[in-house]
């Protein structure tokens, strides 16, 4: 926790400027629901919102964390709440990632993919028992184990022989691979659990994370298959 | 600002530099918690911690680097010899084979006798129909006489008898899913329409299973028998599949599953 002094200058530093730029990035970041002719507007309107609530954030404030994430929230905030009263009145501008068919990615469409990449990172490591739901996702995907996944999952995965386990998997039926998940889990967290049960969680842990990519603003328009590829991508990265 | 409902903004920040510092797992487990299941929050935080990140440049996942940081730290705290690690793992064998060996002769003793069938056919009263229970006098009765004693044959005859009721005692985990599709109730979708009655009767050596499938969805089917064990398990993306019925006589039920595994249908299946 940091001195009232600190909080304060920190406060006092963050200037007008500052504020211009943050909600310009804000803004940048609902490029797929805020139309490019809305953008300006949106900004004017999340700075003068801010500027009214001003004093009373300045108060709010706690300083438990740095006061320009502490703006960012604010900001951010802010913006999905104009979002949420203005949507129905503006066209929205879906799937830039989906509708992308050329054979060659340009670089704009490549940064966008790796910008999905990060954010679906961001998505799964907010759920509950994130490695879990990775490892399983590459199970079922049919994707090589990774060390690096399994060990955050189970630190004794070498003991458990868990890289066997899911290694012979490959040419395997659906059934056999929620079978395969089931014997993890019972390895793992020493507990048994039927691999129907295995394929519901990780049904509505994939569903969560379709419904948090494609966000609150129709910010995307993922399905099963469209998740699959971004997955793909961002485990074998 | 704060919502009831939702995380106030500062926590939100607090979250989003967690997560971009990679110290997300060792936040507060009831915040932790409610991000999980709150999808607006979820949305806040990760936004947040977007922003952080282009504004830092850091890449906050790199599954590599922290690993071997965890397994630095880790092996540090393994100072148990390895022979005390042994020795446990003998006793823990040691004693299981004992249990084991324990419960197997606790459970020859419980083999269900011919006073104990009265008390099943209560238990499970629906499966045991006039013409299931017709058929099965007329095997006791039909049972070839061998040169032994009367009591032998009134044994053997009342053991037959158990096992054959017992290949019809239903599964009650098996039945609850079978029962919410019964009536042709709710049979999930996925344009999939079932054909086949929710209860099958076969009397013949093979039998047929019948849907709608217009978009020629890869589908699976799956037999079980009466303890709820996997016999059977096949693919198809047309309308039917024909299965030889079982050598044994009895109470089966059947599954079908969509590409994503998701249930179909449930229904059951009496061999007769």
């Amino acid at each position: 926790m940091r001195t009232t002094e600190t909080v304060k200058n920190e406060t006092t530093a963050f200037y007008q400027k500052d504020l211009i730029l943050l909600s310009e990035k804000v803004v940048s970041k609902y490029a797929y629901t805020i139309p490019e002719r809305e953008h300006e507007d949106v900004k004017m309107s999340i700075i003068e919102k801010y500027l009214i609530q001003e004093e009373k954030i300045i108060l709010q404030f706690k300083g438990q964390a740095k006061y320009s994430t502490y703006c960012y929230a604010i900001l951010n905030r802010i913006c999905c709440g104009i979002i949420r009263s203005e949507i129905k009145n503006w066209q929205q501008n879906h799937d830039l990632f989906k509708e992308s068919q050329a054979i060659t990615l340009s670089p704009e469409e490549k940064y966008i993919i790796k910008d999905e990449m990060s954010f679906l990172s961001k998505i799964l490591m907010t759920l509950d028992q994130p490695f879990k739901i990775i490892i399983f996702l590459a199970v079922l995907y049919r994707l090589e184990p990774k060390t690096s996944y399994i060990n955050k999952y189970d630190f004794n995965y070498k003991k458990h022989q868990l890289l066997k386990i899911l290694s012979k998997n490959h040419g395997s039926s659906k059934a056999k691979l929620y079978t395969a998940m089931a014997k993890l889990v019972h390895l793992v967290e020493k507990k048994i659990v039927q691999p129907d049960a295995i394929r519901m969680w990780l049904n509505k842990r994939r569903a969560q994370a379709i419904n948090r990519l494609n966000g609150p603003f129709n910010r995307a328009n993922y399905d099963k298959e469209s998740f699959q590829i971004l997955f793909e991508n961002f485990y074998t990265k | 600002m704060d919502n009831n409902k939702h995380l106030s903004e500062e926590t939100i920040a607090l979250a989003a530099e967690s997560l971009v510092n990679t110290s997300f797992k060792n936040f507060a487990p009831t915040i932790r918690q409610h991000i999980a299941e709150c999808d607006q929050c979820a949305h806040e935080v990760q936004m947040v911690a977007e922003l952080l990140e282009e504004s830092t440049q850091k890449p906050f996942i790199n599954s590599s680097t922290n690993s071997s940081i965890d397994i630095k730290s880790l092996r540090s705290k393994r100072s148990t010899p390895a022979f005390l690690i042994a020795a446990s793992i003998s006793l823990a064998i040691i004693a299981s084979t004992i249990f084991i060996w324990i419960e197997n002769d606790k459970v020859s003793n419980k083999i269900p006798t011919l006073s104990g069938l009265n008390e099943i056919e209560n238990l499970y009263e629906r499966t045991f129909t006039q013409e299931t229970i017709d058929s099965l006098e007329n095997l006791t009765k039909n049972t070839p006489k061998k040169n032994k004693t009367k009591e032998n044959n009134s044994t053997e005859q009342n053991l037959r008898k158990e096992e054959v009721l017992l290949t019809y005692q239903a599964h009650p985990k098996m039945e609850t899913l079978s029962n919410r599709f019964k009536n042709d109730a709710a049979h999930r979708g996925f344009g999939i329409e079932i054909i086949t009655k929710s209860e099958l009767k076969v009397e013949s050596d093979k039998f047929q299973l019948n849907w709608n499938n217009p978009e020629a969805t890869p589908l699976t089917i799956e037999i079980f028998d009466n303890n709820a064990k996997k016999i059977l398990e096949l693919e198809s993306d047309s309308n039917t599949c024909e299965i030889a019925s079982p050598k044994s006589k009895g109470l089966y039920y059947w599954k079908l599953l969509d590409d994503d595994f998701e249930l179909i249908f449930c229904g059951r299946i009496l061999i007769e």
